[in-house]
């Protein structure tokens, strides 16, 4: 009778274990579209979406947000990072692009205000935009972006970040912020085609026009 | 001296023209050139999609939430919009849907709720400036919801000993200081979590040179740095 029980206990500790495990190992924030693609510009190439992790061939089930921002003429990945909140950590997302030299990943963790009024939902938030372009130049380039990087953006739930997401809302408010400090802003200038509408999947809230706005970086 | 009056008239016109120039250039400034997607990889991978609302369900997830006791007990303290209503999903089949309910102003709300989002139910006190009310279409009921945490010109209903030790706390921090002279404190939320089961209490500080946020832990009666910061986003 004890060994049973002593068994039983042995079992239920292995199972836990294993439960933990395969917790750990589910990707927490995993979100779907059917709308990826790539966007091509010259001879430059983007996916329209950044990524959960460097998966290849790249799924519209391991995505994370829409590209929703540009910036352009003579941007790097730092410059705009220092336009808003500076380098935050955090957690790590993937693009995936081909500056006319061959596909590779471009990963950031990106720039957050700790509180932000968002006006859209009338309640504090986290903004968080995600900043890309290939790690050895910090930049795109072509002839008619000039030195240009890709941005996602999303608002997180402050303080306990229980959802993410409303990326429409936090592209304007980039943009406005952008306005606000000087820079000419294009908002909703082109048709990116990852329009989402308002759509609750688990912590990840999509919402998106899929039209993406220009920031021109002197 | 006809010279001098040259050179003069020759300044002027040069900042003249600077001016007018610096002026226009944001406005001639153009756009760069519009991407296209490449057509034959476009979509590369079809997803599971899932079906939106019909209007008939949306008309149907008001009647539940306004029906529902909860929920129309936070409802019927303000006047509030439904601006935003979607599919609930898990990824691959619909749950239910989501309605964004947002109020004019903030409500208080106490109250123990069930957050879908983190799964936990936890109680908070709060000015709430928004709700997600969560419907299940199977059920035909209100399954969970999630206050955001909004802003309010009136002072929070509620007081006790713990809360008055930590406005004093929270008045003190360093980032306060920055607001300069005549800070005003309102509470703005309470949340009592498994992290901070004595609660976590949220101080809005203003003055005529900003606000800052200072959540202030009422066990150790410390401020919790992670959740103190200067509030963006007011400036336009």
């Amino acid at each position: 009778m004890k060994n049973i029980f002593r068994n039983r206990l042995v079992l239920a500790r292995y199972l836990g274990i294993i439960l933990i495990v395969i917790t750990l190992l589910v990707p927490v924030y995993a979100a779907t579209t059917s709308k990826l693609c790539i966007i091509y510009v010259q001879e430059d190439e983007f996916y329209n979406y950044d990524f959960l992790s460097k998966t290849l061939p790249v799924s519209g089930s391991n995505v994370d947000w829409p590209m929703a921002m540009l910036f352009y003429n003579n941007a790097n990945v730092q410059k705009v990072k220092s336009m808003y909140f500076g380098n935050t950590p955090g957690t790590i997302m993937y693009a995936r692009l081909d500056d006319g030299q061959g596909w590779l990943w471009a990963s950031d963790t990106g720039t957050k205000c700790l509180t932000w009024w968002s006006t859209y939902l009338n309640q504090y938030v986290y903004l968080h935009m995600r900043v890309y372009a290939p790690l050895v130049t910090g930049y795109m380039n072509n002839a008619g972006y000039g030195k240009y990087v890709l941005g996602t953006t999303h608002y997180d739930n402050y303080p306990t970040e229980s959802w993410s997401g409303y990326s429409e809302y936090a592209e304007h408010d980039f943009a406005s912020y952008a306005q606000l400090h000087g820079y000419t802003v294009f908002v909703d200038w082109s048709d990116w085609h990852n329009y989402e509408p308002l759509r609750y999947e688990r912590t990840h809230i999509w919402l998106n026009d899929g039209y993406t706005t220009a920031v021109y970086v002197p | 001296m006809k010279r001098l009056a040259k050179a003069l008239v020759m300044l002027a016109l040069t900042f003249s023209v600077t001016l007018v120039v610096g002026a226009v250039a944001p406005i001639l400034l153009v756009p760069p050139e519009q991407p296209r997607p490449k057509p034959n990889d476009s979509p590369v991978v079809e997803a599971v999609t899932v079906p939106d609302l019909t209007e008939a369900e949306k008309e149907t997830v008001m009647n539940i939430i306004k029906s529902d006791v909860n929920v129309s007990r936070i409802l019927e303290k303000g006047n509030w919009t439904a601006p935003l209503m979607g599919p609930w999903t898990n990824g691959t089949e619909r749950l239910g849907a989501v309605a964004l309910i947002k109020f004019n102003g903030s409500v208080w709300v106490e109250g123990t709720f069930y957050d879908p989002f983190s799964g936990i139910s936890y109680t908070e006190k709060l000015w709430a400036g928004n709700v997600q009310v969560f419907v299940d279409l199977r059920a035909n009921r209100v399954v969970g919801l999630e206050l955001g945490m909004g802003r309010s010109e009136d002072k929070a209903p509620i007081t006790d000993e713990k809360l008055v030790v930590a406005e004093r706390i929270a008045m003190n921090h360093t980032l306060v200081k920055t607001l300069g002279q005549n800070i005003e404190s309102y509470l703005t939320a309470v949340y009592y979590t498994p992290d901070y089961p004595y609660g976590i209490a949220f101080f809005s500080m203003r003055s005529n040179q900003g606000e800052v946020l200072v959540a202030v832990d009422l066990d150790k009666m410390v401020v919790v740095e992670k959740y103190t910061s200067r509030v963006m986003g007011r400036e336009r």
